[in-house]
């Protein structure tokens, strides 16, 4: 697979300011190299910003039923593919896109139809490939106000400046910082203690230390991280209460 | 259509309580009664603005809801054990004004694993006028199968769950968790939030940065708690291994040691004071910056200090209770309050 075929599939989320920071390095990076996916990112670009200039269209609610039910039989049918057809079927896409670089014009042309399919490529980008953890939710017809997509609550609102969305992307990272300065915390109580410990008991602690730091870095982000934090701190706290006799046996357990 | 309908029995489709007219139409086997806008919250905190109430019945679609999971950032939540298959959630959205309330969405998604999973969110977007988070609220109140395991993470809402049988795993961050009459394994964290169990029959891990766990009649294979700041209070326990560790903060413990059960109570700096109603013998070691055992101790290496309780015979002692407590730099105390055979 060449750079390419690995940076395409994630320009949608690139440009929807979805990667995290590392990825979205990765696809800046690329795109400043590469002409051919830079000219992708421009054509995906002018698309996302023609249908944004559109009025508000209102389809008619037979074809939001329509793309519910073709929605719902695409999942279903997708969810049956062994995992390689859904790559290869991701990767003919992105093959067929690149062969037709659609213009303004006919974009415009397109745009009732753009409009709903819009909702499609969106829920697509979301969509788990897991069919048992499926967890997005369909767009809702709100009554008397046609189709108004409404993002899965899984997706990370959009942070606004002093708005509750603004807190509510912080608070995983402020908890994950109250655990880790508690982690340092008693890091240097177990500094200041093991001057007493035998060199044995120095040696399990350490080892011990670094396999618990390695949990924490495998966890990655959010809950996980917290419980792997929660045992470190755990351990930290036996250890110091129980002295060495403990440490040279290993730890706590 | 039919595959839409598939999909529905496969349970792969979201429903949001926030439209749940339209969700009763996506899910044949839903029942909702329509949300009902009120005027000014009457929720303490929110002196102005508008709120709404909706209820949601989920019916199984032939099979058992075996796990419920919950994520709600934003407000509290409140699970209750009953009777019956179904689970009923009842959510209270609050928010300065209708446009604000509107951006507040609950999704539900039953899994074919017998999985719902029930998570909140705030929209956001550039359009959106700014709204502080302590303006912005939803509260949930589930009833579920007696026999549905409860996850459940919040911020800085309460946790409480009641009346379960196959126990619970909750998360805070600074909001309270009560955990009341659950049986089954009990796992909690929070990082400021204050913890209360009472009437916990199974296997218990509860853990805080900076609040107290309260233990009330806890009985189980296993109890574990750990404070960093803060303190432990338990009283009616009984479990075969018992393991409470503070940094900053006292231990009271109150507890009936088991047959070979094993008690360890540790505080690096906060006092430590356990009471035993004792059944048989048991042995018990302690370590601290000052150590009263209520009898006779005979002093061991390394600064420990033991005394026994009950038969000395070689039978006895090899069914005996251990129990262990240190205070580097605190104070011990130890006390028999009941004594049987």
């Amino acid at each position: 697979m060449t750079m390419c075929d690995k940076i395409r599939p994630r320009l949608t989320a690139y440009l929807d300011g979805e990667l995290a920071d590392e990825h979205g390095s990765v696809v800046r990076g690329h795109l400043r190299e590469c002409p051919a996916c830079r000219e992708m990112a421009r054509d995906e670009a002018a698309l996302r910003d023609g249908l944004r200039a559109l009025a508000p269209v209102d389809p008619p609610a037979a074809l939001w039923a329509g793309i519910l039910a073709r929605l719902a039989a695409e999942e279903v049918a997708d969810a049956r593919k062994p995992r390689w057809r859904r790559h290869a079927g991701r990767w003919l896409r992105w093959l067929r896109a690149a062969r037709f670089a659609p213009t303004m014009p006919q974009l415009a042309a397109a745009a009732v139809v753009a409009v709903a399919a819009i909702g499609l490529l969106t829920w697509r980008t979301h969509r788990s490939d897991d069919a048992g953890h499926v967890v997005v939710a369909p767009p809702l017809v709100h009554p008397g106000h046609g189709p108004a997509p409404v993002p899965p609550a899984t997706q990370a609102p959009a942070a606004l400046h002093g708005d509750v969305t603004e807190e509510l992307l912080a608070e995983p990272a402020q908890t994950t910082a109250s655990y880790a300065r508690v982690i340092e915390e008693l890091m240097k109580l177990a500094e200041q203690d093991s001057t007493g410990w035998s060199a044995e008991a120095r040696a399990a602690f350490n080892a011990r230390i670094t396999g618990l730091r390695d949990a924490i870095a495998r966890a990655g982000q959010g809950h996980p991280s917290h419980l792997a934090q929660s045992s470190m701190i755990h351990y930290l706290q036996t250890a110091l209460a129980r002295e060495d006799g403990l440490l040279a046996a290993g730890g706590a357990q | 259509m039919i595959q839409g309908r598939a999909l529905a029995r496969r349970a792969l489709i979201a429903i949001l309580v926030a439209a749940a007219p339209a969700a009763a139409l996506a899910e044949p086997r839903a029942g909702a009664a329509p949300p009902s806008r009120e005027g000014p919250a009457a929720e303490p905190g929110h002196t102005a603005g508008a709120s709404e109430r909706a209820r949601l019945t989920i019916e199984p679609a032939g099979h058992a809801f075996t796990r419920l999971s919950i994520e709600n950032p934003l407000g509290d939540v409140k699970v209750e054990g009953y009777d019956g298959t179904a689970i009923q959630i009842e959510s209270h959205k609050f928010a300065p004004d209708d446009d604000s309330l509107d951006r507040l969405h609950i999704s539900l998604v039953p899994n074919p694993d017998g999985t719902v999973s029930i998570k909140t969110a705030v929209d956001g977007g550039k359009e959106v006028r700014p709204v502080p988070r302590a303006a912005m609220r939803i509260d949930l109140v589930i009833r579920a199968p007696r026999d549905a395991r409860v996850e459940a993470e919040a911020g800085s809402g309460a946790l409480e769950i009641a009346n379960l049988d196959a126990g619970g795993d909750l998360d805070t961050a600074s909001g309270p968790i009560f955990v009341r009459n659950v049986q089954g394994e009990v796992l909690t964290h929070s990082v400021s939030g204050a913890t209360r169990l009472v009437q916990v029959f199974g296997s218990v891990d509860a853990q805080t940065l900076a609040s107290d766990v309260d233990l009330d009649t806890i009985s189980g294979e296993r109890l574990v708690a750990s404070v960093h700041r803060g303190r432990i209070e338990g009283q009616r326990v009984r479990a075969r291994y018992v393991e409470l560790t503070t940094t900053e903060g006292r231990i009271r413990l109150e507890a009936e040691a088991a047959l070979r059960g094993h008690l360890v109570v540790s505080s690096l700096f906060g006092d430590v004071n356990v009471q035993l109603r004792r059944h048989g013998a048991v042995v018990v070691r302690a370590k601290g910056n000052k150590v009263d055992l209520g009898a006779p101790a005979r002093p061991q290496p390394d600064g420990w200090v033991e005394s026994s309780f009950g038969q000395a015979a070689d039978a006895a002692a090899a069914t005996a209770a251990l129990v262990e407590i240190r205070s580097p730099r605190g104070n011990v105390n130890f006390a028999i309050i009941e004594s049987r055979p």
